[in-house]
C-alpha cells in the first residue's frame, strides 16, 4: 500500500505542531512582553514588584530597554470628572493553543472537547486594582460637597463647601494591587475568505468561557465584554492575507512564486495537533 | 513528530529543475601557455533535457543532462618554423663548402599562427550525478565569540541552517572527438597559413606550403602530436586547459555542492523589530532534511 | 613577412637584389676601396684589406653600407673588411627593394679591381629564382644565352627541398643550352669572360589551375 505523501495535494506542504506553536508563543511573550502586560505608569515603573503575575521576560528585553508593560491611563473613579483614578494592571500570564484533537478537557459550556478543524486557546489572565490604603483615605478626606437637603426641613443650608478650582487628575496612591486570576478558554476555527490571490485567513471565535466567576451574571457580563473585545478589537487585527511569496533565485535565474493551494478542502487545516498549510509553486522568469 | 515540517513534492522539484536548467548559461574564455604552443578556448554552453528523481535512499539523482554548446571554439597558437631560401654552397671544395650563398628568410621571426577550431560538434557531454541532501549549521566566521543574536542581526552576522546537495557520483564525459579531428586541424592550419601568406600570389603560397611540407606533419612536429589526434585534443582541452573540471565544477556549484540550496536564518524571525522593540526570533533545533520517492522533507524543532 | 623576396622577378648581376650574390676573388695583397651604388648613385663606401692573417672570405651587405652612410653620426668610421690573399668577397643585398651595384679598386688607380656591372673571368653570380616560369638568361656584354625553366611545385605529401645548386658558365656563350631547375634551387653562373648576367622572365608558370 502506498504511503500517503505530505505533498499529495499540493506542490509544497508545511505544518506546525501545537507543541512548536506553544513554544513560539512563549518566545513571543518573553521577547515582546508589552503585548501581554498592561497597566498604569506606576505599575510599569516597578513591574517586577507591582504586577500581579510576574512575567517571564527575556534578558535582551531589559538590556535593550524595551518596555515590559504597555502604559495605560488610570482607571477613573466615576463621579470625579476623571480627576481621581486608580492604578490597575491586566496581564495575559499564560497562553497556550490546543489543536484538534483535544489534549485537555474544555469546559462543558464549550462542548467539553474540540470539534474537527477547531482549535482552543487557554489563557490565564491576571489583573488587579490599586486600592488606596485606609491610612491615606483617613488623611485625605474627600472634598466637601453641599449636603442633600431633605424637602420640608426647617433648617437652612450653611454653605460650607468651597468651590474648588479645576485641578489635574490624581491617581490615588496605593501600596499594591489587589490581584485576581482568571482562567479563560476560547474555541475557534480558521476560515479563508475572498477571491483567489487575495484570500484572507480569519480566526473565528466559536465560544469563550471564563471559569468560576460568581454570580453567573457577572461571569456572563465579563464573557460578553471579552467576546466583544475579541470580535471588534482582536479579530480584525488577526486577519492574514494568504501570502503569495515570490522568491528571486540567485544568478538571475528567475523567481519562484508560492501561494496557498485552492484545491484542498481545509487550508489551513487544524488537525492531528497541527496547523497544516498546502502551497502551490510556480516558477517563472 | 517534529514541531515544523516542510515538504516539497517531486513534481515541484522537477518544475524547479526544468526552470533552473533552462536558465543556465555559462560562458568562459581562457588560454594557457603549454610550452611549445599556446592553446585556448571560448565556450558558451546551455543545458538540455535531463531528469531529476527523488530516491528512497535519501538521494537525488539528476541524469542525462545534456550540455549544449552554443559556442565552443578552440585555438592553438603555434610558432611555425622559419622558412629560408639560399644558403646553398657556391664554392665547394674537397674539405667542404668554402662559400655559401646568404640565407634569406621569408619571415622576420618565427611566425605565430592561430588555428581556429570549431569544436562545438565534438562537445557531446551528458552529465549525471547523484547527491544526498544534508544540513549544516553555519556559524558566520566573522562573528566574534559571545556576540548575542540581536547584535549579530544588526551586523549581518547571523548563523544559518543550510541545506546542501552533497554530490556523491559525477559522470561527465565531455568530448567525443571523431576521427575527422585530424582533418579539422589540417583545414585550420591551411586557413591560418593562407591568412599568413595573404599578400602573396598563388604560386608563392604554393611554394611556401611545399617547403613547409604537409601541414598536418608540420603541426605534428610543432605540437608533438601522437597518432590519435582526437585523444590529444580531448586531453588538451579537457585536461591541460581544465575544461572538464571547470564544467563539472560549474555544474555542481550550480546544482548546489558549495552553494546551499536553501538557507534558514537561526534564530528565525517571527516578528520584526518595530518602534524600538526588538524582533522576536525563535531558535531552530534538530534541523534535518530527508528524501523519499515522493518528496523532500525538512523538519525542525523550536528550541 | 618579407614579401619583397617574392616580388623580385628576374635577376641582374649588375643590379643586385635580394636573390643574388656576387663572388669575387682578391688575388693580391693590398688595400682597396669600394663603393656601393644604386644605379649611378653612390650610397656607401668601404675598405677591403687583403692581407695575410685574414679570413678566406668575407660577406659584404651592400644595403647595410647604404644604411651606414645615411646615418653618419653614429657610424663615423668607414667600414673595413678583411680577406686573405686569394680569398673571396661575397657581395649581397640583405634587404630592401633597391638594386645595387658595387665598384672596388685600389686608391688612386683608374682601373677597377671589380665592377659588378661588368664581371670578369672567374667571378661568380649566385642566383635564386623563385617564380615558376620560363626565363631567358643572357650575357648583356656578349652573345651568350640560355633558357632557364623553373618548374612549378605544389604542396604535396612530401616536403619540397630545393635540389643542389647547378653551375652554368657564361661568356660569349653559355655552357648549357637549357636548364630546368626547381624554385629556390641555387644557380651559380661563372663568368668565363666579361659578362653581365641578366635573368628575365619570358613566360610565367602559374601552375595547373593558374594564378590563384
Amino acid at each position: 500500500m502506498k504511503v500517503v505523501a505530505l505533498t499529495d495535494f499540493s506542490d509544497l506542504f508545511g505544518s506546525f505542531h501545537e507543541r512548536g506553536l506553544n513554544q513560539v508563543i512563549r518566545h513571543v511573550m518573553a521577547k515582546r512582553p508589552s503585548l501581554f502586560n498592561y497597566g498604569t505608569a506606576w505599575v510599569a515603573q516597578d513591574w517586577e514588584k507591582r504586577l500581579c503575575c510576574r512575567p517571564e521576560v527575556a534578558p535582551e528585553v531589559i538590556t535593550r530597554s524595551n518596555p515590559v508593560v504597555t502604559v495605560e491611563q488610570p482607571l477613573p473613579v466615576p463621579g470625579t470628572n476623571s480627576i481621581l483614578g486608580l492604578n490597575w494592571a491586566l496581564q495575559i500570564a499564560d497562553l497556550a493553543i490546543d489543536i484538534h484533537a483535544s489534549d485537555r478537557e474544555l469546559p462543558k459550556e464549550l462542548g467539553g472537547k474540540l470539534a474537527k478543524q477547531q482549535l482552543a486557546l487557554f489563557a490565564r489572565v491576571c489583573g488587579g486594582i490599586g486600592c488606596p490604603s485606609r491610612r491615606f483615605l483617613d488623611a485625605f478626606p474627600p472634598v466637601a460637597l453641599d449636603p442633600w437637603t431633605v424637602p420640608g426641613a426647617s433648617n437652612t443650608l450653611m454653605r460650607t463647601a468651597v468651590v474648588a478650582p479645576p485641578r489635574d487628575p490624581v491617581t490615588l496612591p496605593t501600596e499594591g494591587l489587589t490581584c485576581f486570576e482568571l482562567d479563560l478558554y476560547a474555541t475557534a476555527h480558521a476560515r479563508v475568505m475572498g477571491p483567489a490571490g487575495a484570500q484572507v485567513l480569519e480566526i473565528v471565535v466559536d465560544g469563550l468561557e471564563i471559569v468560576d466567576i460568581e454570580p453567573q451574571g457577572l461571569e456572563n457580563s465579563l464573557e460578553c465584554y471579552a467576546m466583544t473585545l475579541i470580535r471588534f478589537v482582536l479579530m480584525p487585527r488577526m486577519r492574514v492575507l494568504l501570502p503569495v511569496f515570490v522568491f528571486n533565485l540567485p544568478l538571475g535565474l528567475g523567481s519562484v512564486t508560492v501561494k496557498a493551494a485552492t484545491t484542498v478542502p481545509n487550508n489551513p487545516a487544524a488537525e492531528d495537533d497541527q496547523i497544516k498549510l498546502f502551497v502551490d509553486m510556480e516558477v517563472g522568469p | 513528530m517534529a514541531d515544523i515540517t516542510v515538504a516539497a513534492s517531486e513534481d515541484a522539484f522537477r518544475e524547479f529543475f526544468a526552470h533552473v536548467r533552462d536558465e543556465f548559461a555559462f560562458a568562459q574564455s581562457d588560454s594557457a601557455d603549454l610550452g611549445p604552443f599556446v592553446a585556448g578556448y571560448s565556450i558558451d554552453i546551455r543545458l538540455e533535457d535531463g531528469t531529476v528523481d527523488l530516491r528512497n535512499d535519501n538521494t537525488i539523482s539528476i541524469s542525462e543532462l545534456d550540455i549544449d554548446p552554443v559556442v565552443f571554439s578552440g585555438f592553438i597558437g603555434v610558432d611555425i618554423p622559419e622558412i629560408c631560401i639560399g644558403g646553398f654552397c657556391i664554392l665547394p671544395s674537397p674539405w667542404g663548402c668554402v662559400i655559401r650563398a646568404p640565407r634569406i628568410c621569408v619571415f622576420d621571426d618565427n611566425p605565430d599562427i592561430s588555428l581556429s577550431l570549431d569544436l562545438a560538434p565534438f562537445l557531446r557531454a551528458e552529465v549525471s550525478f547523484i547527491g544526498s541532501l544534508l544540513t549544516r549549521y553555519f556559524v558566520n566566521p566573522a562573528r566574534p565569540p559571545g556576540m548575542d543574536y540581536l547584535t549579530a542581526e544588526d551586523t549581518g552576522l547571523e548563523n544559518q541552517w543550510q541545506i546542501f546537495i552533497d554530490t556523491e557520483a559525477v559522470d561527465l564525459d565531455l568530448f567525443d572527438f571523431a576521427d575527422i579531428a585530424g582533418d579539422l586541424l589540417e583545414a585550420a592550419l591551411d586557413a591560418a597559413i593562407n591568412t599568413l601568406l595573404g599578400p602573396l600570389p598563388g604560386w608563392a603560397k604554393d611554394l611556401v606550403k611545399a617547403i613547409f611540407g604537409p601541414l598536418i606533419d608540420l603541426v605534428r612536429a610543432v605540437l608533438d602530436l601522437p597518432d590519435d589526434i582526437d585523444e590529444w585534443l580531448s586531453d588538451l582541452f579537457g585536461v591541460s586547459l581544465g575544461l572538464i573540471d571547470l564544467i563539472a565544477q560549474v555544474l555542481l556549484d550550480f546544482f548546489a555542492r558549495e552553494n546551499p540550496i536553501n538557507v534558514i536564518e537561526d534564530p528565525f524571525p517571527i516578528l520584526p523589530a518595530a518602534g524600538g522593540l526588538i524582533p522576536v526570533k525563535v531558535p531552530l533545533t534538530d534541523f534535518t532534511v530527508r528524501v523519499t520517492d515522493d518528496e523532500m522533507i525538512v523538519e525542525a524543532n523550536v528550541g | 613577412m618579407r614579401t619583397a623576396v617574392f616580388n623580385q622577378i628576374g635577376l641582374d648581376s649588375g643590379a643586385l637584389g635580394l636573390l643574388g650574390s656576387l663572388v669575387h676573388a682578391f688575388a693580391d695583397p693590398g688595400h682597396y676601396v669600394g663603393t656601393a651604388l644604386v644605379g649611378d648613385d653612390p650610397r656607401g663606401e668601404f675598405e677591403i684589406v687583403v692581407a695575410d692573417d685574414s679570413p678566406p672570405s668575407t660577406h659584404i651587405d651592400l644595403s647595410a653600407l647604404g644604411r651606414l652612410r645615411r646615418d653618419p653620426c653614429c657610424n663615423p668610421d668607414q667600414p673595413a673588411f678583411r680577406v686573405a690573399p686569394g680569398g673571396r668577397a661575397v657581395f649581397h643585398v640583405g634587404g630592401g627593394h633597391e638594386r645595387w651595384a658595387v665598384l672596388v679598386g685600389e686608391p688612386r688607380s683608374r682601373e677597377a679591381e671589380f665592377d659588378s656591372r661588368s664581371l670578369g673571368h672567374g667571378d661568380l653570380f649566385a642566383a635564386t629564382v623563385l617564380r615558376p616560369g620560363t626565363y631567358k638568361v643572357r650575357n648583356a656584354h656578349g652573345s651568350g644565352s640560355t633558357e632557364l625553366v623553373v618548374r612549378y611545385v605544389r604542396p604535396g605529401k612530401e616536403k619540397y627541398t630545393p635540389p643542389d645548386p647547378i653551375s652554368i658558365g657564361m661568356g660569349s656563350q653559355a655552357s648549357r643550352k637549357a636548364v630546368r631547375v626547381g624554385p629556390a634551387q641555387g644557380i651559380i653562373f661563372e663568368a668565363t669572360e666579361k659578362a653581365r648576367i641578366v635573368v628575365a622572365l619570358v613566360e610565367p608558370d602559374d601552375g595547373p589551375s593558374g594564378d590563384r
